[in-house]
């Protein structure tokens, strides 16, 4: 029997989360489609190997949210850990609380529903979670007593698997930034009180700067939260309903060091938009921008990234100020790093749906450019090699075959500038959270015409990143190998599937 | 505030004081919320009903938090299918939801613990409406 330290409260997740995904982020969104021309297994070995853990199977390094939550619980004095879930088994015997928390346990959000939808097959991150809360560990914890937490971003998919919830013996589902709530709930559990089913954390309890704990373990990839909540208001977001907190520099320096310790040479700032760090409103101020950047090299000698940046933001920070070449030239794209990896939102291309949806996405500019700041910013991404990752959604309410069919041009006008696009379904978040889903049924010939071009554009993109950026690192060769294979299935499928769809669509 | 009561929110135990005086334990953020009591045994048709009067106790108390008391005898955890649209509706408020059982002796018994300016929310032929006769309480009736 190994001897390890117990854990009151144990904090995990299943395998799709639990990865570094070989050190590149953007892999992990495999976990959120099937396994697609592969076997399961090497489909999880692509986008989720296992993870380093220590000897009491604590993961070297973890997913920023749980590491939140372990910290928030440490510091009021709990015996909590993140342990991976292939050790929870350790923990069995000194275990009280287990807290789950992910992105998208059901496969509900976006990008997951909508491969589930067009290939009819579960993605492998559903069916990695169900397996793991069907575990024998699981089920032993439960037999014995122990009280289950879910939370994350995905906490409201709970409310879809009522027969799941009752087969794990969830007790309580927490929806939205728990720092206010979760020590309060993590005790109660302990003294084995009775405990509510749901919370959901609304904007009056978002936590304070103070109340957000610096991690104490190393998070995947180096991402470090910068800022929280987003000031444009968009209303199929759930971030723009919480106030925009900005993480000052000795804290986010802070974090930066704890990754370091642990090894991790990279960094991904988390944000919505990072280049309002420090903003006045919705535009950038490049003095806070560049501080944060300055401090952020200073310590990270591998590569940095951004995780989100708005498209209104980039088009006015190199407008106005030449930020973008200016952060590009001095602090990213040194001797470690080659291109700076991003995921922005186009969303739509139609100026009349960005006025009625997302009316501050484009500002300071006003959402009848919206299509010309998305080119614009694509333009200057591309000279600053600057790769996005960019999303759109089809299905946004009050939708119509205009604003589709403005999209697949833009689309069009997009081809020129390096960057991977992929569509999504509607899902009803934010202020249309009550809204209904996009359904498979809804799918008209123009929306198929516009996934079509948005496949070819990424796929001709993918190609061309894979050649001269992406897992250029010699351990990484079989994994570009085999993403290259599945390039090559994914156009050879689309070759035959397009005549099909082509003739079925316009007869 | 007196001293015993001082004592217990020092121990972060907090009370609600009912009208028998009766106690119930919360979490910290049920404080200053306002109570709510739904009674599910059919769908839930009173759903403005239930996000007026959060829109009205906001504007008019400032409350921002509310906790719903659920009975139902779909079960727990099954009255959240009957809850969703509304928990899908409500994106201003922090919102705690309990099951409290599915019985009038439930019902009572709940209600006995909770403040008197609580807001019930019940269909109007529900069997369980007898047990609220008499006791002065803001029932909303769908």
């Amino acid at each position: 029997m190994i001897d390890v330290t117990s854990y009151e409260v144990v904090i995990t997740s299943d395998r799709t989360m639990m990865s570094n995904h070989h050190g590149k982020e953007f892999l992990g969104f495999l976990a959120t489609g099937p396994a697609v021309g592969l076997p399961e297994k090497l489909w999880m070995w692509l986008a989720a190997p296992k993870i380093k853990v220590d000897g009491e199977g604590r993961p070297i390094e973890a997913p920023y949210g749980l590491r939140k939550i372990e910290a928030k619980l440490i510091d009021a004095g709990f015996r909590a850990a993140v342990i991976d879930p292939d050790h929870i088994h350790k923990h069995l015997d000194g275990m009280k609380v287990l807290m789950v928390g992910h992105h998208d346990f059901f496969a509900y959000g976006p990008p997951s529903n909508e491969w589930w939808l067009i290939t009819g097959e579960e993605p492998v991150n559903r069916l990695s979670f169900m397996r793991f809360m069907r575990s024998e560990t699981v089920r032993k914890a439960k037999a014995k007593g122990v009280k289950v937490i879910a939370g994350g971003p995905a906490a409201w998919q709970w409310l879809w698997e009522l027969d799941f919830w009752r087969e794990c013996g969830i007790d309580v589902v927490v929806d939205g930034e728990a720092e206010r709530v979760i020590v309060d709930l993590v005790r109660k559990a302990l003294d084995g009180e009775e405990l509510p089913n749901y919370v959901f954390v609304g904007p009056a309890d978002t936590p304070s700067i103070d109340e957000i704990p610096v991690i104490k373990a190393a998070s995947v990839n180096g991402l470090i939260e910068v800022m929280r909540g987003c000031p444009r208001g968009c209303k199929f977001c759930s971030v723009t309903l919480r106030p925009l907190r900005f993480i000052p520099l000795d804290k986010i320096e802070k974090e930066i060091l704890v990754n370091i310790k642990s090894g991790i040479t990279n960094a991904i700032l988390h944000s919505e938009d990072v280049l309002l760090y420090g903003g006045d409103g919705i535009k950038p101020r490049p003095e806070a921008v560049i501080k944060l950047h300055e401090m952020v090299r200073k310590h990270v000698k591998g590569s940095i990234a951004w995780s989100h940046a708005s498209l209104a933001s980039i088009k006015y920070a190199e407008d106005n100020f030449k930020l973008i070449s200016r952060l590009a030239s001095e602090y990213l794209l040194t001797e470690g790093q080659n291109f700076l990896g991003v995921e922005v939102g186009i969303e739509t291309g139609s100026p009349r749906l960005a006025e009625i949806i997302m009316p501050a996405k484009s500002a300071p500019y006003p959402a009848s450019m919206w299509p010309e700041v998305v080119e614009d910013s694509f333009r200057i991404m591309h000279e600053n090699t600057i790769i996005p990752a960019a999303t759109l959604i089809i299905g946004l309410p009050g939708e119509n075959s205009y604003d589709v069919v403005k999209t697949a041009e833009l689309i069009d006008k997009l081809r020129p500038y390096r960057s991977i696009i992929v569509p999504m379904f509607f899902v009803p978040m934010g202020v249309l959270k009550n809204r209904d889903w996009f359904k498979k049924q809804y799918l008209t010939s123009d929306h198929i015409d516009l996934m079509i071009r948005i496949v070819n554009h990424t796929l001709y993109w993918a190609e061309d990143i894979m050649n001269k950026f992406y897992l250029r690192e010699p351990y990484l060769t079989p994994l570009r190998f085999l993403l290259k294979l599945f390039i090559q299935y994914v156009k050879w499928r689309l070759s035959r599937l397009v005549p099909v769809i082509e003739a079925t669509t316009h007869r | 505030m007196s001293l015993i009561v001082k004592c217990l929110k020092h121990l972060n135990i907090i009370y609600v004081r009912n009208v028998q005086n009766l106690v119930i334990e919360m979490l910290d953020i049920e404080l200053k919320s306002h109570h709510m009591v739904i009674v599910l045994d059919s769908d839930l048709d009173g759903l403005e009903m239930v996000l007026r009067n959060m829109a009205e106790l906001s504007i008019k108390n400032g409350f921002r938090r509310f906790v719903i008391h659920v009975i139902s005898t779909y079960g727990n955890p099954y009255y959240l299918e009957k809850l969703r649209y509304l928990l899908q509706s409500i994106t201003s408020y922090t919102v705690v939801v309990r099951y409290e059982g599915s019985s009038s002796s439930d019902l009572l018994k709940l209600i006995n613990k909770l403040p008197s300016d609580s807001s019930i929310f019940i269909r109007r032929d529900s069997p369980l409406i007898d047990a609220l006769k008499e006791r002065g309480l803001n029932i909303y009736l769908w």
